[in-house]
């Protein structure tokens, strides 16, 4: 069934066919659609599921982890401030190795008060051990959430679908919508081995001690390997039962490109069209579209990167002190190869500026233009001085 | 996976690959923490020690206190075959020590062992175990001393033989004690019960009269236990004339049930319970009666709520006046004369010394003369190898003469002149025959079975059967208020006991208390602390915060502390209501 | 109400345990003595939400567990929220009958924790919720609390510069919420905490149980007097027990002895620097604070129809 969908609703779509039993949320300017629409679904009946309404994101996400200790499948949705505030329980969600869904809409943070587009809210969530995928479109959304409960239920982590504010949430676009039966043949139920029953009463996430607790690290970053070839798997068997595959990245005319420019999220759209038009006037460029940033798909990066001349990095936001945060972990990513490219890494679009076709030409040309990249991101956009 | 031991990985592999628990902690022993430990351990309570007759007090108000009544009784007899005796006429030191005293008011034990007493009697005493010896006592007299004793030694397999010179047995119960306090058919039924028990009573032999010396001798050993039968002389003039009786030969008669005629007015001389008795007596014979005592009320050796009740029904009491001579006419009893007294320096009693007041004599007009001073015992007919002193057999601590196989009790051997002294010196003697008997050593014997630090004997710790600790106290320490954690009790008042209308009790000697009413049994006895011994109160166990107390167990009494848990933070001693946990350093 | 040490005729003392020998607790720890009442009152079929607080160490360390019920550990400020979203996923699986506890420290109920208690109270969530008072924060130390007694002494408040103001009142925090039941409850009176504990387990709604919890090294008191200095505290009218049945109807639950604080006060080192007059002014407070409670005891609740 295809239906114009706003992002915020195709996430509350994904949620709904993924069969969740538990939503905990607290509204939060661009998110609130997505709570509106699940809470309707809940009292229509539409989806047998509690809608916790809590009074907090904080308290959002100590019920999720709660409710996916007692094994039932639990979703939320946040923004910028709201997730900022569950910090902590992102931490704790991950350290308990629940498969919990969130929703994120990307979302500047304060002050001052700006409710549009920047990754940097989920972006400082980055070693809270979630897994992190950045969507392009509100099909991605839909889709991405449902792949989701798969991945995070096979390798027991949770997992942030992230998309930018109004470009994606507001913004309506046609989206295929699955059969629930459909989606159910291929979602299996939640079963999780363990989970609170007075039947069988165990302690969950008590006290570790040092001889233990750098163990049950280790198992988390393994998890996070796992997760490379879980996400690949899963993005894979979902093309094949639906028709559209997914991947940790994906790749635009790379094979035979000399500069590769990488993107992610809704600024991969406007991307998509300045490589078409610089290839047809024959410049040999590729895009690298960055979905899942964690796990960071270091192999990938490294396979596509390993014999290009120039990579351009386009980031919409900025770990302060250092740069581009993308940027960053691909010149990371890359470091240790013989042949890698320079890496050009650009800050813009914070805030909700807009990333336009035109933006990003100017970026191509003015890497075209350099002899070698400046050692710290450059912003792009900026008033003039004076 | 085990509980009794911490769980170690070794290799990724075995390890949980989530933070959820694969075991108790049950390994981990938090006794290692204590510094002290706690233990149950029975203390006595003051009751016990305070009794002369050594019963276990709280032990048998435990029972009661269940309702379990019969039982109260046996537990009584197995120290003390006079419940129903003692429940009449002891002065119950026992209520005295009572802590509760401090709190509100004294458990009326006195009232709860009347009330244990009239169950009817168990077909054979407390079992002992005891084989028959062989052995064959002779007890010379059937007071209480004599009779507990001759009961003890029976139960403990010898043969008793009590010999008593008046024609009925009882003594003092019999012809000291009015019938207005211990009714005749009462002080029957438990010597009846002695006597079912195995003892002998032979009555109308005196000794050194019907019976001699030597006949008397022959037994394996001798309890000398006659009483004081004498009556002190005033040694003032005119002290021979008619019409001046001798207080217990007056109570003797009363009891024999020929009592003597009385004039209109009687005076009284003395203070002991010989004369409350006496004036008590004479005023149920129908005369007006006056007591003239040479000290004060604070010095007057009779028991403090007979002299009450004897003012309340209408006996008057004069301090400090003293008899001077006895006035006559013709030779007959015409008066008194009495003079004043004022009290100087104590003497050897420690009571204050009376002296005479110069020129304070008058006389009163009166036909009868009771004189109550005291009495002695007569030791004429004693051979002259057992030493006597101020008409007192001298014996050791433990009721020997001088002669290895003969002991002594009783009034006769004691300063202390009432029932209960007498039945636990009784116990005692049979204690220390039957050591004797066993050729025993009974000074290594006496502290063990000694109730607290100063009480009385236990016939049950002598025995050494059954939980005796439990039910006679600890050894040792007596509990004292401040030992008590008072949180656990509230207050509540004291059942009172009816008692004959004052208007039928001066023409009749119909029993003057009539003990505590049934219903009320219960309530009064819920009332004791128990101090010293477990009750099963639970709190203990409740408050531990460790869960290392633990219930013994169906069927099963207390508690036993689980050493391997128990951090000793000493809160099961703390709020033990009744101090029968200590907190101690381990061996 | 009766109490155990008002007669000996309660209910026995439930004798099935849900805690195991072994656990973390100090020596005369009233925070373990109140878990162990509350599991003896709630029984089997409980699960039990433990925020940051000394419970987070007692329980035991990973891999153990000192309870024969499951439990999950929280972040310090969530454990009203994770009971809401144990009690949804319960409800969800068709077991509605299963008890929510929620066990926390006063840190985790007065400070950090406030606001999720106050969401589940808002929206009363079928949860239980004991707080387990030791007066400040045991476990890091003996930090003041905003449960911390006037003028007590912790490490962050010295003697020279005691706390400042009145310890919070949680409970008229919780009655503005009107929920169905709140109730304080003290371990020196273990009967009584286990009947508010049933009580609370059988009203549906949210329940919060206020329990007082001596704590020998905080309060500096040596560990055998720890239920002693409890019970003082009741008697003294410190820590009153009472009810309140839908945020309004008040029933106090036992007559103190009416004991002057002092006896109170005088037993614990942590108030060991207080002068006559401070002693004075912490009697006015609470005899203010009781007449408060006897007079909200005799009011008439208010009634929807009227």
């Amino acid at each position: 069934m295809k239906k114009v969908l706003m992002g915020n609703h195709a996430a509350s779509w994904g949620a709904k066919l993924s069969r969740v039993r538990m939503i905990a949320a607290y509204p939060i300017t661009p998110q609130t659609h997505i709570v509106e629409e699940l809470s309707e679904m809940c009292s229509d009946g539409r989806l047998d599921a509690k809608f916790l309404k809590v009074e907090s994101e904080h308290s959002a996400m100590a019920s999720v982890i709660a409710s996916e200790t007692t094994g039932v499948r639990s979703f939320t949705a946040s923004s910028s401030n709201g997730l900022a505030l569950m910090h902590e329980m992102l931490h704790w969600a991950a350290g308990a190795r629940l498969p919990i869904v969130m929703v994120n809409v990307n979302r500047a943070l304060a002050p001052g008060w700006n409710i549009w587009a920047d990754q940097g809210d989920s972006l400082a969530q980055r070693d809270t051990g979630w897994i992190q995928i950045y969507v392009e479109d509100n099909q991605e959304v839909l889709d991405s959430v449902i792949q989701g409960y798969r991945i995070a239920e096979q390798v027991n982590l949770p997992v942030m679908v992230c998309y930018d504010a109004f470009f994606l949430s507001h913004t309506y676009e046609p989206v295929d919508i699955p059969d629930q039966e459909s989606v159910d043949s291929w979602l299996p139920s939640f079963e999780p081995d363990n989970f609170l029953d007075p039947e069988n009463p165990k302690a969950y996430y008590g006290l570790v001690m040092p001889d233990n607790y750098m163990e049950m690290r280790y198992r988390l970053q393994q998890a996070h390997e796992a997760a490379k070839r879980v996400v690949s798997e899963v993005g894979n068997s979902f093309g094949n039962h639906f028709g559209r595959p997914y991947d940790l990245v994906e790749t635009i005319h790379c094979d035979d490109a000399e500069t590769v420019l990488i993107t992610s999220s809704s600024a991969t759209s406007p991307a998509r069209l300045v490589v078409d038009k610089l290839r047809d006037a024959g410049r040999k460029i590729g895009l690298l579209k960055m979905r899942v940033f964690r796990p960071f798909p270091t192999e990938i990066v490294q396979e596509i990167l390993g014999n290009k001349k120039t990579a351009i990095v386009i980031d919409r936001n900025c770990s302060w002190g250092k740069g581009g945060i993308f940027a960053d972990e691909i010149k990371g990513a890359i470091n240790n190869l013989s042949n890698r490219p320079m890496v050009y890494s650009f800050i813009a679009g914070l805030g909700g500026r807009g990333i336009t076709p035109d933006l990003i030409e100017d970026i191509v040309k003015q890497v075209e233009n350099s002899e070698s990249p400046a050692t710290s991101s450059e912003w792009i956009g900026l008033k003039p001085f004076n | 996976m085990s509980d009794e031991k911490p769980i170690t990985y070794h290799n990724l592999g075995e390890m949980p690959e989530y933070v959820i628990s694969e075991a108790s902690m049950l390994w981990n022993k938090t006794g290692t923490w204590r510094y002290l430990a706690p233990r149950y351990l029975t203390q006595t309570p003051p009751c016990n020690q305070q009794c002369p007759a050594g019963n276990d007090v709280e032990g048998f108000i435990r029972l009661m206190e269940k309702g379990a009544i019969a039982e109260a009784a046996q537990l009584i007899r197995e120290e003390n075959p006079f419940p129903a005796v003692c429940g009449r006429v002891c002065y119950h030191p026992c209520e005295t020590g009572c802590n509760r005293t401090q709190f509100d008011d004294p458990v009326a034990i006195h009232s709860l062992e009347r009330v244990a007493a009239e169950q009817p009697f168990p077909a054979t005493p407390p079992e002992t175990g005891r084989p028959d010896s062989g052995k064959t006592v002779a007890i010379i007299g059937s007071g209480p001393s004599g009779l507990t004793a001759a009961y003890h030694l029976a139960r403990m397999g010898h043969q008793p033989t009590v010999y008593e010179a008046l024609d009925e047995p009882g003594g003092l119960l019999r012809y000291g004690i009015p019938a207005y306090r211990l009714p005749r058919n009462i002080l029957k039924a438990e010597v009846d019960h002695i006597t079912s028990c195995g003892v002998k009573i032979i009555c109308g032999k005196r000794a050194g009269v019907d019976i001699s010396w030597s006949d008397l001798n022959k037994s394996d050993a001798v309890f000398i236990t006659v009483g004081v039968h004498r009556n002190r002389r005033l040694e003032i003039p005119a002290e021979n004339t008619a019409g001046i009786l001798p207080g217990l030969g007056f109570l003797e008669s009363v009891a024999g049930g020929t009592p003597p005629r009385l004039g209109q007015h009687v005076i009284v001389i003395g203070g002991g319970n010989t004369a409350i008795d006496s004036a008590r007596c004479a005023l149920r014979l129908g005369s007006d009666v006056s007591i003239y005592y040479h000290r004060s009320r604070d010095e007057m050796p009779a028991f403090e709520e007979e002299v009450n009740e004897a003012l309340k029904e209408g006996v008057k009491i004069h301090f400090l006046t003293q008899p001077v001579q006895f006035l006559t006419d013709n030779q007959h009893l015409a008066g008194i004369q009495l003079r004043e007294t004022r009290l100087g320096s104590p003497d050897e009693s420690g009571r204050r010394r009376p002296e005479p007041v110069p020129g304070s004599e008058f006389d009163i007009p009166v036909n009868t003369i009771i004189t109550a001073i005291g009495e002695t015992a007569d030791l004429d007919w004693l051979p002259p190898e057992i030493s006597h002193e101020n008409n007192r057999i001298t014996i050791n601590l433990f009721g020997q003469t001088s002669l290895e196989k003969v002991f002594a009790g009783g009034d006769a051997a004691l300063t202390e002149h009432n029932v209960t002294t007498a039945i636990g010196s009784g116990k005692l003697a049979a204690c220390a025959i039957d050591a004797f008997l066993h050729n025993q050593d009974f000074t290594g014997i006496m502290p063990r079975i000694t109730i607290g630090e100063t009480g009385a004997v236990s016939v049950s710790r002598y025995l050494n059967h059954g939980d005796a600790h439990k039910k006679q106290g600890g050894p040792g320490k007596v509990v004292s208020f401040e030992d008590l954690n008072l949180a656990y009790f509230r207050k509540s008042a004291r059942q009172k006991i009816t008692t004959l209308d004052f208007n039928n009790r001066s023409s009749s000697f119909e029993e003057v208390n009539n003990g505590l009413s049934g219903e009320v049994t219960v309530i009064e006895a819920k009332r004791c602390f128990h101090c010293g011994v477990c009750t099963d109160c639970d709190n203990c166990y409740m408050f531990c915060p460790d869960i290392a107390i633990l219930k013994k167990g169906p069927g099963e009494e207390g508690y036993r502390i689980n050493m391997d848990y128990c951090k000793g933070c000493g809160i099961c001693v703390n709020e033990c209501p009744r101090a029968a946990m200590i907190m101690e350093k381990e061996q | 109400m009766t109490t155990h040490q008002d007669s000996f005729t309660d209910k026995p003392y439930p004798q099935e345990e849900y805690l195991q020998s072994g656990y973390l607790s100090c020596q005369g720890c009233g925070g373990s003595m109140i878990m162990r009442h509350a599991l003896k009152a709630l029984g089997p079929d409980t699960v039990c939400v433990i925020p940051a607080s000394c419970w987070s160490i007692i329980a035991g360390n990973w891999p153990y567990s000192s309870l024969n019920i499951p439990i999950m550990h929280t972040a310090f400020e969530t454990a009203g929220a994770a009971a809401s979203g144990v009690r949804a996923a319960l409800d969800l699986k068709g077991k509605p009958e299963t008890h929510v506890l929620a066990f926390a420290g006063d840190g985790g109920t007065f400070d950090i924790g406030l606001q999720s208690l106050s969401g589940a109270a808002e929206r009363n969530e079928n949860i239980i919720y004991i707080c387990y008072d030791n007066e400040a924060y045991m476990n890091t130390g003996i930090q003041r609390s905003s449960a911390t007694p006037e003028m007590a002494w912790t490490t962050t408040t010295p003697a020279t510069f005691p706390k400042v103001g009145p310890k919070k009142n949680i409970i008229q925090i919780l009655t503005g919420h009107k929920i169905p039941y709140c109730a304080t409850a003290n371990v020196a009176w273990p009967m009584d905490l286990i009947a508010k504990v049933r009580r609370a387990a059988e009203t549906k709604g949210t329940t919060f149980i206020h329990a007082l919890s001596p704590c020998p090294p905080g309060w500096k008191i040596s560990s055998e007097k720890s239920i002693e200095v409890a019970r003082l505290a009741t008697h003294t009218k410190v820590f009153p027990l009472y009810e309140v049945i839908n945020g309004e109807s008040y029933h106090i639950n036992f007559e103190p002895k009416n004991l002057p604080v002092e006896a109170y006060l005088s037993m614990q080192g942590r108030f060991s620097h207080l002068s006559k007059a401070d002693i004075a002014h912490i009697q006015q407070r609470v005899d203010y604070e009781w007449k408060i409670l006897l007079q909200r005891s005799m009011m008439e609740p208010f009634h929807m129809n009227m």
